[in-house]
Order: structure tokens, then C-alpha cells, then sequence
């Protein structure tokens, strides 16, 4: 990469993390209260600011401003780091996520993707891998049963899901032929009659093991053991407060971006919309579309996912544990060799 | 700029390598464990093996967590006494096997300095590796099988020794 290269990836990164920060993850926040309010017949906030848009940055300084949690003899360096160690993979996903297709200034060609790695899918499930130590850490530096019971069981359901979470994106690569993310959205763009060829239609199975697999792996309700509060008090949480408590937060619903916009990306065709986002290069208008078809497609599948937390109870450890073992692997086995096999036989 | 990051990732390597092993907390030891394995994978990416560096993250990532969680199912990590001190013979076996390794290492330096020349060049796709994986290093790759198969029994005879005695019970 040529300085100007280096130059033009930090200012990406740096609207990134702007955007991430400064409008998505508040108002995502916002958007997963308003929910849980709606569903449950109450009005949720709706004080600060017009219809409570100032809610989140209320909450957040609050939070800011809280006084730490120290629990007697825990872990200083361990307790201190595991919020940042929870959050750094979360947002190294959303480096490999292309937002749109790109644009030319200059003659230099500019991806709208921090960086567009020829083993993006790898490196995604790789950085997924790490989401387990933050809950672990958190949970034992605490020097508390039930941050540490929260802490195991967080890190277990992550393992047993992490299997069908990879075979679950098998068969996209089959489909696509390539593991760079831009070239999983291309393969995706060509039209079958009226009909956008969209892995949605051609891995239906794929897609829910994938969203479930993902709802378990970010320790997400209903999935979530580690922080399930009638369980283990808390969980590897309970020790956490103030701004290391709000790293925490900002996490969950940075991973829950990411797999919103991974969604959007595998299974449906990305920043495509037929007839007006198209492939090829456009004018500076066509590309802003796309980046705006590709957050719309995400904000729907964002809805979904959020809304499953307040729709459906909580299982118990048993239960994810089997729906991990007897549902989730099989079924992504199955998505995976049919997939080889209708493949094969086209052929 | 480019030597300057190496050295950078190198230095960091060689850090979380002492890490590993220098610990007293067996949970320090393995997070070191984890940095090397993320730094070996930069290292990797460095050198435009991008694929090598993906595979060496996901395998280390997986291998650390498994192993943390075995440290503390095994060990009162909250006692301070992680482990008995060695014997002495055990202690003088360790010695003579890091020096007999120690000395490998500085003969092959020696006698076979690294270089980039055609046969070292890979070019770091699934392919690649599959091939060297598989045909080169086949032998270590079982055998290294077989050690961790031995870890994972003798995991299981360490987790079994003491079984938990619940009051009342």
C-alpha cells in the first residue's frame, strides 16, 4: 500500500468509527428500547429531546459520570481490559464490510470498505472467534461464582455455535467462488427473470442458521447465558459499571451491526437493488444510492434481530446447549453438503 | 515504514513468547499465548501470506480459549500456587532439552541462513498450504496430533483427580 493508500484506509477508518459512535450505536440503543416499549404496550423514552432522541446521549453521559464497580480482590489489570478486549474485535468486523461499491476521484479508484482482503469471510469468523474473551476475562478477573459461572457459560454457547456459524457461510463461498466480501456481493448481482439472484433465495437454510448461530455467538437474548440475569445474577456483568459497563453495551450492538450488515452482504446481495443500485462505476448520486440501498437493507435486518430479544423468552443453558448440537451443526451440515451436491450436479 | 512495522510486530512476538512461558498466572500464560498467535498472524499478513495469517488467527484463537477455560476447570487460580515447584530431575531434563534445542535452532541459522530465495517463497493460498501441510509435513503434523490428543486425556485425569464435594451431599 502507497501513502496515499495508507492515508485514504485512516480517513475511512476514521468516518467509520465516527459514524459508528456518533449516530449508529445511540441510535440503535434507542431503536432496541422503543422496541422492547412497543412490544410490551409501554411508551418507552420519549422525554429527552424531541421524541426522545437525546435519550441515548442522556444515558451515555450518565454513564460516563458513574462511579466505577471495584470488587475486593479481583484481577486489576484483567477486570480493566476485558471491556476493551470484548469491543476490538466487534469493530475490526466492520473494517472488512463493504458499504458500498466504490468511487472514482482522481483515476484512483476508492472501495467503500476499509480493506478488502481476498480472505475477508475468514478473517470475519476469526475476529468472531475472539468474541468469547471479553466474557471470560470480565468473568474471572471479578473474583465473584457468578461473574465467572456468567463468564463460562457465555464462552460455552460461543463454542458450540462457532461450528455451524462457519459451516453456515460454506455454501455462500461455493456460490460465489471467492471469500473476498466484494466479489460475494457481485456474484450476487446477475438477475434470474425478474428476480435479483440473492443467496436469500438459493440459501434459505444458510441464512437462519447463520442469524441464529450469530444471535448465540454475540450472546445476544434469547441466546444469552453469559449476562442472563435471573440465572446468574448478572453474570460476568455484574462487576461493571459506569463507562466500562457502557463499553459493554456499545459491543453488543456493535456486533449486532455487523451482523446485520454481514446478512445484507452474504444472503441479500449487498448494496444491489435491480433496476437502480446496478454494478459498474456511476456518478457520485448512483454510489451514494448504494450505500444508502445497503444501510436500508441492514437497518430492516438490524429491526429483525433486535426485535427476536423481546419476542421470544430467554432459553436456559440446556436448551442452547441442544439447539447448538441437535439443530444448528446439522442443519448447517446439511446446508452445507446439499449446497456441494446441487452444485455438482448442475455441473 | 516497512521494516519499521516488522520490527514493531517482531519485538511484540518475541514479548508475548517470554510472556507465555515467564507468567506465574497460568491465565497471563495463555493470554501471552494469544498475542503471539495474533502477532505470528500479522507477521504472516507482513509478509503477503494474508490466507496463512487468517488460518494461524482462527487456529490460535480457538486453541487460547479452550485452553483458558481448561486452566481454570483444573486450577484454584485464586491460591497462588499454580503448581508444585519441579524436581530436580525434571528441572535438569527441561535444561538439557532447551539447550539440545537452543543448539538445533543456532545450526540451522548457521548452516542454512533464511533467505527469500525460490523454494522458501509461499505463496500463502489454501492451496499452497494444503500441499506443504500434506505432503512435507505430514509426519509433524500427526504427531502433533498425537500430543494433543495426550494433552486432552491427560486434561482429563488432572479435571478427575479431585472430585467436587457438595455440602449435605
Amino acid at each position: 500500500m502507497d501513502s496515499v493508500g495508507l492515508l485514504i484506509a485512516c480517513a475511512k477508518s476514521a468516518v467509520l468509527l465516527g459514524l459508528v459512535f456518533g449516530v449508529a450505536l445511540p441510535y440503535v440503543y434507542l431503536l432496541d428500547r422503543r422496541l422492547g416499549a412497543f412490544t410490551q404496550g409501554r411508551l418507552g423514552p420519549n422525554r429527552v429531546g424531541p421524541v426522545g432522541l437525546g435519550q441515548p446521549w442522556a444515558d451515555m453521559l450518565k454513564l460516563l459520570f458513574k462511579g466505577d464497580m471495584n470488587p475486593q480482590g479481583r484481577d486489576r489489570f484483567l477486570h480493566a481490559l476485558a471491556p476493551l478486549v470484548a469491543l476490538l474485535p466487534a469493530l475490526m468486523i466492520l473494517a472488512a464490510i463493504p458499504f458500498g461499491e466504490g468511487i472514482v476521484v482522481g483515476g484512483r479508484h476508492i472501495g467503500l470498505q476499509i480493506v478488502d482482503l481476498d480472505v475477508g469471510v475468514l478473517y470475519i469468523l476469526s475476529m468472531v472467534a475472539l468474541a468469547g474473551y471479553g466474557a471470560l476475562l470480565a468473568g474471572w478477573s471479578a473474583n465473584d461464582k457468578y461473574a465467572l459461572l456468567g463468564g463460562l457459560r457465555a464462552v460455552g454457547q460461543r463454542l458450540g455455535c462457532g461450528l455451524a456459524l462457519g459451516l453456515a457461510v460454506v455454501g455462500v463461498l461455493a456460490l460465489s467462488g471467492s471469500a473476498r466480501l466484494s466479489e460475494v456481493i457481485l456474484a450476487q448481482t446477475s438477475m434470474v427473470g425478474p428476480l435479483p439472484c440473492w443467496n436469500v433465495w438459493r440459501q434459505p437454510l444458510g441464512l437462519l442458521v447463520f442469524v441464529v448461530a450469530w444471535l448465540v455467538q454475540i450472546d445476544r437474548p434469547p441466546f444469552g447465558l453469559g449476562a442472563a440475569g435471573s440465572a446468574v445474577a448478572g453474570g460476568f456483568l455484574t462487576h461493571y459499571g459506569g463507562a466500562r459497563r457502557l463499553l459493554f453495551q456499545w459491543t453488543e450492538y456493535v456486533y449486532l451491526l455487523a451482523g446485520s450488515a454481514l446478512v445484507v452482504t452474504f444472503y441479500g446481495g449487498g448494496w444491489h437493488l435491480p433496476y437502480l443500485a446496478t454494478v459498474g462505476p456511476g456518478s457520485l448520486w448512483q454510489e451514494l444510492l448504494k450505500v444508502a440501498v445497503f444501510g436500508l437493507k441492514t437497518a430492516c435486518v438490524l429491526v429483525a434481530a433486535l426485535w427476536v430479544r423481546w419476542i421470544l423468552p430467554r432459553l436456559h443453558s440446556g436448551q442452547v446447549g441442544r439447539l447448538n448440537k441437535r439443530i444448528l451443526l446439522p442443519a448447517a451440515l446439511l446446508n452445507a453438503l446439499g449446497t456441494a451436491w446441487i452444485m455438482a450436479l448442475v455441473r | 515504514m516497512e521494516l519499521v512495522l516488522f520490527f514493531l510486530i517482531a519485538v511484540l512476538t518475541a514479548a508475548a513468547a517470554v510472556g507465555a512461558i515467564a507468567f506465574r498466572n497460568p491465565l497471563y500464560c495463555a493470554f501471552s499465548l494469544l498475542t503471539l498467535g495474533a502477532c505470528s498472524a500479522l507477521l504472516f499478513v507482513h509478509l503477503q501470506a494474508p490466507f496463512l495469517g487468517v488460518a494461524q488467527m482462527l487456529v490460535s484463537t480457538g486453541v487460547v480459549l479452550v485452553l483458558l477455560l481448561s486452566a481454570i476447570s483444573v486450577m484454584n487460580l485464586r491460591t497462588g500456587k499454580y503448581a508444585e515447584p519441579l524436581r530436580r530431575g525434571t528441572r535438569s531434563a527441561a535444561l538439557l532439552l532447551g539447550l539440545v534445542l537452543l543448539a538445533h535452532l543456532a545450526w540451522r541459522l548457521v548452516f542454512y541462513p533464511v533467505g527469500i530465495g525460490a523454494e522458501q517463497k509461499i505463496t500463502g493460498s489454501a492451496v499452497a498450504l494444503g500441499q506443504i501441510v500434506f505432503t512435507r509435513f505430514a509426519l509433524p503434523l500427526e504427531i502433533t496430533a498425537l500430543v494433543l490428543l495426550a494433552a486432552v486425556v491427560a486434561l482429563l485425569v488432572l479435571a478427575g483427580q479431585e472430585p467436587v464435594q457438595v455440602e449435605g451431599e
